[in-house]
């Protein structure tokens, strides 16, 4: 099952149809938002960390040709073969020819975004690979058939009893109860066997360090280690903007990070890895890869306000707090990655004319920005999509019709109060303890939602009120 | 020819280092990256001893699935590894990482075998060590070598570490700064608490493929 950006509209009809959805997504969204206040509430100087993370992912990406070469030579020098892709359809065969390679029967995969965005999990399942996705959600949505719908809680639409059906469909040895603590206990058991009879693993990274050609996964469940450790070959995928100067440079970022995350101060599992197995080691992969990924992010970085986009970790925690992705969830948003970050990043990838319903649908609330990490304008850089596809004639006929009209009557004050007078008092006409469940001409609007009655007089008559 | 996908990457990323604001030689570059990380941002320690301040976060519970404790020296390594074991009604049988700081160690009524992968089965509880701490966030830094296999941190249901108090750092910064970038080992391994996972409904499980328990011993 696979939801497409350019039917946003009938994915999110679809989303708000499912009551259970939203239950669904506030129990691990609400709980990440407030952990999240707790943990930067508690922290010395949270702001002084945003602003070092920030400088760190700027200067790093100003220098991303100086310090991917860099990483390069490192990496090499400690064994890796190091492969660079222009594009998905690109890295995804290098993937592939490396699994062939190596007669890889079964594959295990800890998760990645990158590796989503690449179409990874597709092409290893059209080459007849046995793909074991070991992350418990990544897990849960390959035996579900579906796509992650949030860049950290992949499976968070998915309630307990779906899960519970799931196993007991999938698994080998039958759920013990259906407490949450024997799901995971049974597809640790699962997993486990699986582990160990894998030919290749593939891991993402979070971060590729310059000055020693390591790269770096968070985990919490260890599935990163196990994936990485146990098969002959390790492949990692990595978009290039992941690159920092050195470990030291990864601290802060990791710190905010997490907390911006989950709202742990850190994860379980940070590990570094760099190169295959060394002669005397006990253990850790014989051979070992690094795919670099370019997928639009050196176009994204000759765009002045896109280029920003690049600081991105990956929290999630601009989603965590939307208004928009706790109604709707992250498969109406039909791209890779959803919620605000995902609205940014799709027309990048799938084409503004494909994706222009997703800048619409943000309330411009800017909590996104404030909550980023890395203080990523992602308000603006939807603006600045809504701008574009105003400029190439991707509207409709409707908005356009409605925005040239609101400039009509924005441009004549005198009618525009006229007419905003009796709206109002249209608008309290229409109202029933001071919301609106249905208002002509904004049926679609009030479809799902109510609207707020306006006060009794516009701000204008008010203004004037008070002048006298 | 046609470009390789390498040079294309390179070539774009070069066109963009061009026309951004203060583009320096190699020199410049790296003595800005240096400032960035002049200062130190981080957490307040509970305390100023480190060791006080690695096992404070962990008697909190700051630390997921964690418990500590504190001996004179290794020679009672093994008395609070029967004190864990018995307190939480294992057996008493043990794989133990082959590390020096276990060499003259009499372990008694515990059976202590070498950590076999085979063996490192749910059942097992797995003794290893690790090379560094850090007080920040009562992690322990593993690296990877000869008889530092990782998975004897991951395999196990119950996991014991041992650590010298003296290998305590202040901060994740102090472990970075100095870790070796000219001989870097294949993997180093920051662990922090019992593996976990709250995928399902947002509710926190402990061994979600790696050990459901951590206990550290601080060796003085």
């Amino acid at each position: 099952m696979k939801t497409h950006p350019e039917n946003f509209k009938q994915n999110v009809s679809k989303a708000l149809d499912n009551p259970m959805l939203k239950v669904a997504i506030r129990r691990t969204t609400d709980n990440a938002e407030k952990k999240r206040s707790e943990v930067v509430n508690a922290f010395p100087d949270f702001q002084a960390l945003r602003e070092q993370g920030t400088k760190i992912k700027d200067h790093s990406i100003q220098n991303l040709g100086f310090y991917l070469r860099k990483f390069e030579q490192n990496a090499i020098a400690n064994g890796a073969s190091v492969h660079w892709a222009r594009d998905a359809r690109e890295a995804s065969t290098i993937v592939l020819e490396l699994c062939q390679k190596a007669n890889a029967k079964s594959v295990t995969r800890s998760k990645s975004m990158l590796g989503e965005e690449i179409g990874l999990p597709y092409a290893m399942d059209n080459a007849g690979l046995n793909r074991v996705e070991t992350d418990l959600a990544e897990h849960i949505i390959q035996l579900a058939n579906e796509t992650p719908s949030h860049i950290v809680w992949p499976a968070l639409h998915k309630t307990r009893e779906e899960v519970i059906e799931l196993f007991k469909q999938h698994h080998e040895k039958e759920v013990q109860s259906e407490e949450i603590q024997d799901l995971v206990r049974s597809a640790r058991g699962e997993l486990r066997k699986k582990f160990l009879e894998a030919d290749v693993g593939i891991t993402g990274a979070n971060f590729l360090l310059a000055d020693s050609g390591a790269i770096g996964t968070v985990t919490n469940e260890g599935n990163a280690e196990l994936t990485a450790s146990l098969p002959k070959t390790q492949i990692v995928t990595a978009g290039i903007e992941k690159i920092v100067p050195s470990m030291a440079h990864a601290v802060p970022l990791l710190r905010l990070l997490v907390r911006s995350a989950t709202g742990a101060e850190i994860t379980q599992y940070t590990t570094f890895h760099n190169g295959p197995k060394r002669q005397d080691d006990a253990d850790g992969p014989e051979d070992y890869h690094i795919v670099l990924v370019d997928n639009g992010r050196t176009k994204m970085l000759l765009e002045e306000e896109m280029s920003k986009m690049l600081r991105c970790i990956r929290c999630g925690a601009c989603m965590n707090h939307c208004v928009v992705y706790k109604h709707i969830g992250g498969h109406a948003y039909g791209g890779i990655y959803p919620g605000p970050m995902g609205s940014a990043i799709t027309p990048v990838l799938d084409g503004l004319d494909r994706s222009k319903n997703l800048a619409h649908s943000c309330t411009l609330n800017g909590r996104c920005q404030e909550v980023c990490p890395v203080k990523i304008p992602l308000p603006t850089l939807l603006r600045a999509w809504r701008a574009k596809s105003w400029q190439r004639g991707y509207e409709t006929v409707a908005n356009r019709f409605g925005i040239k009209s609101f400039v009509f009557f924005a441009n004549k004050p005198i009618l525009y109060r006229f007419l905003s007078n009796i709206a109002v008092k249209m608008m309290r006409l229409l109202s029933q303890k001071g919301w609106i469940s249905w208002l002509p001409l904004a049926g679609a609007w009030t479809k799902n939602r109510d609207m707020l009655a306006p006060a009794s007089s516009t701000f204008m008559q008010q203004y004037k009120k008070q002048q006298k | 020819m046609a470009e390789s996908a390498r040079e294309m990457i390179l070539n774009r990323l070069d066109q963009s280092a061009d026309i951004a604001e203060g583009n320096t030689d190699e020199q410049g570059i790296q003595e800005n990256a240096q400032r960035l990380i002049e200062q130190s941002i981080h957490a307040t320690l509970l305390s100023d001893n480190l060791t006080e301040a690695f096992c404070q976060r962990i008697k909190r519970g700051h630390v997921i699935g964690t418990t500590c404790d504190v001996v004179d020296s290794t020679d009672e390594i093994p008395a609070a590894v029967a004190d864990y074991l018995a307190t939480n009604e294992l057996d008493f049988d043990i794989a133990v990482q082959q590390a020096p700081i276990f060499d003259n160690i009499h372990w008694g009524p515990i059976k202590a075998s070498g950590a076999e992968l085979d063996g490192l089965e749910d059942g097992l509880v797995a003794v290893s060590t690790a090379d560094f701490g850090i007080a920040e966030t009562s992690s322990v830094v593993f690296h990877s070598g000869e008889n530092n296999p990782v998975l004897i941190n991951f395999l196990s249901f119950h996991l014991i570490i041992v650590i010298k108090a003296e290998t305590i750092l202040a901060t994740l910064d102090d472990y970075a700064t100095m870790a070796d970038t000219d001989k870097p080992v294949s993997k180093t391994v920051w662990i922090t608490g019992a593996s976990g996972t709250a995928d399902i409904e947002a509710v926190l499980v402990q061994g979600a493929h790696g050990p459901c328990q951590v206990h550290i011993i601080v060796v003085n």
